[in-house]
């Protein structure tokens, strides 16, 4: 904006940066997680495979009827292709996990792509990645992507740890994301 | 100055994230509407672990904008592969 002042011209600067794309939302969160197909999608880092562990397992145990079933991405820094078969499978997901820069910005995509396919979706990733993959899924149209933070670095941990501290410890809270339970 | 100053704290928050995988990053310049960043790469460096140019770019106007509104737009200049050496395995 330009103001002109007694012959001076004084260009004023918006401190509001420019706008985002705020047309998507999240997908709508499930009634219950009774008899769901709550998809878990492994990127291939180490230790994520554990964390889906942790939480399959308590989710199972509450949830005798609930459905977990597995995919794998060939590259944890690179897209996967096969997210849009997953639109009538799955009715949620669970991603794991960004530890690093290139992987955690991938994990938010594939998010937020199944967002946008109407799957409810978590996202992990490791401290050091949580408030960049709050921006970087609130630059992509979905700022309410549901992510949970753990530890890191957490690969070189012995597996029954990981599974229990990151994945079990965090199922509950998992399903709560996933339902909209306050 | 004080505007460059102002700005190369602001990148303190992309700063952090980056010495993750290995990685610094220094503001190189603004002009009117846009600034350039550029990574460099410790010896340990995570090879494949940079988060890709998209994200970096948009990330870092994110943090530079509330301290330089008239900034629109970052140019990301990455480490050459020379600058790398550490072997790191994103997938």
């Amino acid at each position: 904006m330009t103001v002109t002042l007694t012959g001076q011209t004084t260009q004023m600067l918006s401190p509001v940066p420019p706008t985002r794309n705020t047309d998507a939302t999240v997908a709508p969160r499930l009634g219950n997680v009774d008899t769901a197909r709550i998809g878990l999608l492994h990127n291939g880092k180490p230790g994520g495979e554990h964390i889906l562990d942790g939480i399959a397992g308590v989710l199972q145990a509450e949830h005798p009827g609930v459905s977990l079933p597995r995919r794998f991405k060939a590259h944890a820094s690179d897209g996967a292709g096969f997210l849009p078969e997953l639109a009538g499978d799955w009715d949620a997901a669970v991603i794991a996990v960004g530890d690093c820069g290139s992987c955690s910005s991938w994990a938010i995509r594939d998010g937020v792509d199944l967002e946008k396919l109407g799957i409810p979706t978590i996202v992990f990733v490791s401290a050091p990645f949580g408030t960049m993959s709050r921006m970087w899924a609130t630059r992509l149209g979905v700022p309410e992507l549901g992510i949970v933070v753990v530890d890191h670095p957490l690969a070189h941990l012995p597996s029954t740890e990981i599974a229990e501290t990151m994945g079990a410890a965090n199922a509950l809270r998992v399903r709560a994301m996933l339902t909209g339970e306050r | 100055m004080a505007l460059t100053a102002d700005a190369d704290r602001a990148l303190e928050q992309v700063r952090a994230v980056l010495q993750a995988d290995g990685f610094g990053i220094s503001l190189a310049g603004i002009d009117s509407t846009r600034a350039v960043v550029v990574i460099t790469a410790e010896p340990d460096a995570c090879v494949g672990c940079l988060a890709p140019d998209d994200m970096l770019e948009v990330i870092v106007l994110d943090v530079l904008q509330p301290v330089a509104p008239r900034i629109t737009s970052v140019e990301v200049r990455r480490p050459t592969s020379t600058e790398s050496t550490a072997e790191g395995d994103p997938a």
